[in-house]
């Protein structure tokens, strides 16, 4: 299995729209005939820190054709290492080739980690190497609660999952949320079901 | 080695004689701010310059010159809450006066409820001032400075007994939010409408992380010292407001505010408010405990860990880290002080929905609507109701309320673990020194941390009498500036003693601790707890064995789990 890292780096300050763009990319590679293994999101940058995505790609290498295709279609700066000029673009894929930061979108056996889960059982089931308890957070015997919602990190190497304890004693839930209470100005305030017209 | 002496029911204040008739013999005179440089020896004068520049001394003296004016502001209510004795400094001269930095109405996008509504819940559950602080932001900016400043004047007239002040919750350019709070006087709305126009991060649209937006940051904090300097407001404070939530402050930043105006950027929030927000029930299931439930994003502080965006028995994590960030500001021999706050915006279990005014186009979400139902999505408490920043001032007043803070004669509670608390750094031939102060000690083996808390005897707003089962003694080496601004610990800072409080005290509480021969320069905080929730500090069971324990997601009950912190008392052996 020969593995390829791409990087993709529109310059984005939302992550959100790092992931449109990553989904795009999956779409566009797929079609050219590779498979994508993992997709990552990467802080890069120094003193104007944005996202930038990352694919591992599996299959023969792509040509420069499909770079420059992406970087056109999307459109983004695109690098496939270990060529490429130094940039966001470069900095994420090799974040994501050498494991050593950012966070996954897409991995192997996603789809197996919905529901509850052992938390022991989710090495033998993903892609994810270890869980990792946040703050003396235990693990072993642990039942974690995925609410749909699991994205690993890379961290030293590894593909890691970071827990937090969650409701129950002996549950843990990911570190990250997938709807994190929004920060408080110039934004929609929270909506309260049943209530009477909510303003601004 | 620890001790302890517990005594029932009877108090264990010792007036101090602050004798200023022999100023120039006295080597504590250099840091007793009552006398005078002019008084000073010159080898003290020079012992005192030197402090100040270290960042050791002024603080105070900043605060007691200037504020006379404002002494008449809210007088005639004045109830200390301690027995009259010596001079501004030592406790026994104090009132503790209870507060809150960090309230919102319908004034913020997300919030609701009206000034009046804030300030009288503030003052029924107990708190003697109180600032006012929406969001800032271009709608805030325009429309909201001026009728914030007629309801807040409104309150004060209803609420005699109580300090109301008017702020903003400032978006800082590059980072987090901040509470910026003046004191009442002519030029205050002018002010404040000129900072937020001038300087708020949304305002001018300098949320990124980048250089030019951390230095305006700075250049508001160094606007609003030379609008003191210059008379146009009495006084100003910043206070950080939730400093590790989303890790966008930076140690650099804060250091940096403090360095840029120490009298103006003067601490952060310890605790952040909603503490009701991961009580278990609807729409919490997903909640931090203080709504900490986010993670990095590319705005965050990159060598911040995972664990800085959790809450420790309801405290951030830059002060529930023994040894970590704000312990490494305390390392510098600065001060950086902490509060704990409110954040009031939508009550947990009140009947009360936003109002229909549309905020951007306003400036307001008009008066709350009462549903008649309560609302369990809701994770904030009324002012008063958890959350207390405890501050000792020496009048009832608004430039006493901003001198203490200043000074950071503070100590923060949840839910009335305990009922007061005094505590002081005595001996070693010097004056004592209480919360925030600076005792300069010869090298007798004398020095010793006094400490008087006053057990809860009433039931909180919960129905709990809580019990204190122990106060943590915290002491860090002083080593000077920072090498590293981005430094976040501080290695020798460690839990030196725990004081166990038997089952069946009441009354007071009393600690005696002696330091013994000490030779370098430190600094000595407290921390206490009901016991119900401990694990060993995120820097080791060695540094913290028995430190507040990391709140579960959608399951963090606030009153099983209390705790109150001091600001630091600084010792300079000489």
């Amino acid at each position: 299995m020969t593995l390829h890292h791409l990087g993709l780096d529109a310059g984005q300050r939302e992550r959100a729209d790092l992931e449109h763009l990553l989904a795009r990319a999956g779409h566009l590679v797929v079609a050219a005939g590779l498979a994508v293994r993992l997709a990552g999101t990467h802080v890069v940058g120094t003193d104007e820190r944005h996202w930038a995505g990352a694919l591992e790609l599996v299959g023969d290498r792509p040509d420069a054709g499909l770079v420059d295709r992406l970087a056109a279609q999307l459109p983004a700066s695109v690098v496939l290492l270990p060529g490429g000029a130094d940039g966001g673009a470069r900095e994420a894929a090799t974040q994501l080739r050498d494991r050593s930061a950012g966070r996954l979108v897409q991995f192997p056996g996603q789809d197996r980690l919905v529901g509850t889960v052992p938390a022991d059982d989710v090495p033998r089931l993903s892609a994810v190497e270890q869980v990792v308890g946040l703050a003396g957070t235990a693990t072993v015997g642990a039942a974690l609660q995925t609410r749909g919602f699991v994205r690993p990190e890379l961290s030293g190497g590894r593909i890691v999952l970071l827990v937090r304890p969650f409701v129950e004693d002996g549950t843990v839930a990911p570190f990250e949320t997938e709807h994190p209470t929004p920060c408080c100005a110039a934004h929609d305030p929270r909506p309260v079901p049943g209530t009477a017209p909510v303003g601004g | 080695m620890t001790h302890e002496h517990q005594h029932d029911g009877h108090s264990h204040s010792h007036p101090h004689d602050h004798d200023h008739e022999h100023p120039v013999t006295d080597t504590g005179a250099a840091v007793d701010l009552q006398i005078p440089d002019a008084e000073l020896s010159p080898g003290e004068l020079g012992r005192r310059s030197f402090l100040r520049r270290a960042g050791l001394l002024g603080v105070g003296a900043a605060a007691a010159a200037g504020m006379g004016a404002l002494g008449g502001l809210g007088t005639g209510t004045a109830q200390a809450r301690r027995p009259g004795g010596a001079g501004p400094g030592a406790p026994a001269s104090l009132m503790w006066l209870a507060g809150d930095h960090h309230i919102h109405t319908q004034y913020s996008p997300d919030a609701q409820y009206l000034v009046s509504q804030q300030v009288g819940q503030g003052a029924r559950y107990g708190l003697d001032w109180m600032v006012i602080t929406d969001h800032g932001g271009a709608a805030h900016q325009k429309f909201d400075v001026e009728v914030t400043h007629a309801d807040v004047v409104a309150a004060r007239a209803q609420n005699a007994r109580t300090l109301v002040f008017q702020g903003v919750e400032w978006n800082i350019p590059a980072a987090e939010h901040g509470t910026v709070f003046v004191a009442p006087g002519d030029g205050d709305v002018a002010l404040l409408k000129e900072f937020e126009g001038s300087y708020d991060g949304s305002v001018k649209g300098a949320t990124a992380p980048n250089a030019a937006n951390e230095a305006l940051a700075r250049d508001g904090l160094a606007f609003l010292g030379t609008a003191v300097q210059q008379g146009r407001v009495a006084d100003a404070l910043m206070l950080a407001n939730h400093p590790a939530r989303k890790g966008l402050d930076s140690p650099h930043e804060i250091r940096g505010w403090r360095d840029t105006a120490p009298t103006i950027a003067v601490g952060m929030e310890g605790a952040p408010g909603h503490q009701a927000a991961a009580i278990p029930g609807p729409g919490h299931a997903t909640n931090g405990r203080g709504y900490y439930d986010s993670s990095p994003s590319a705005d965050s502080f990159a060598a911040y860990p995972r664990e800085s965006y959790l809450t420790y028995g309801g405290f951030d994590w830059m002060t529930a880290t023994v040894g970590g960030l704000w312990d490494s500001l305390l390392a510098e021999g600065k001060p950086w002080w902490i509060t704990a706050n409110s954040d009031s915006h939508q009550v947990y279990q009140d009947t009360f929905a936003p109002g229909p005014g549309v905020h951007a186009t306003t400036g307001s979400r008009g008066a709350p609507v009462d549903t008649g139902a309560p609302i369990p999505s809701y994770g904030d408490f009324w002012p008063g109701y958890y959350s207390r920043t405890v501050v000792g001032a020496t009048d009832f007043s608004y430039g006493a309320v901003m001198a203490g803070i200043r000074a950071g004669r503070m100590y923060v509670v949840h839910g009335g673990l305990i009922g007061g608390l005094s505590a002081q750094v005595t001996g070693g031939g010097a004056a004592p020194a209480t919360l925030g102060g600076t005792t300069m000690v010869n090298g007798g083996n004398d020095v010793e941390l006094q400490v008087d808390v006053q057990l809860a005897r009433r039931p909180n707003q919960h129905g709990d009498v809580p019990r204190l089962r122990k106060v943590d003694v915290v002491v860090g080496s002083i080593t000077g500036a920072a090498g590293d601004q981005d430094s976040f610990l501080a290695p020798d800072t460690t839990v030196t003693a725990s004081y166990e409080v038997p089952a069946n005290a009441s009354g007071t509480f009393t600690i005696r601790h002696r330091f013994g021969r000490r030779r370098r320069p430190f600094y000595v905080r407290l921390r206490g707890s009901d016991g119900n929730r401990t694990a060993p500090g995120l820097l080791g069971a060695a540094v913290d064995p028995a430190g507040p324990a990391v709140d579960a997601l959608g399951n963090a009950d606030p009153w099983t789990d209390l705790w109150f912190y001091t600001n630091p008392i600084f010792v300079l052996p000489r």
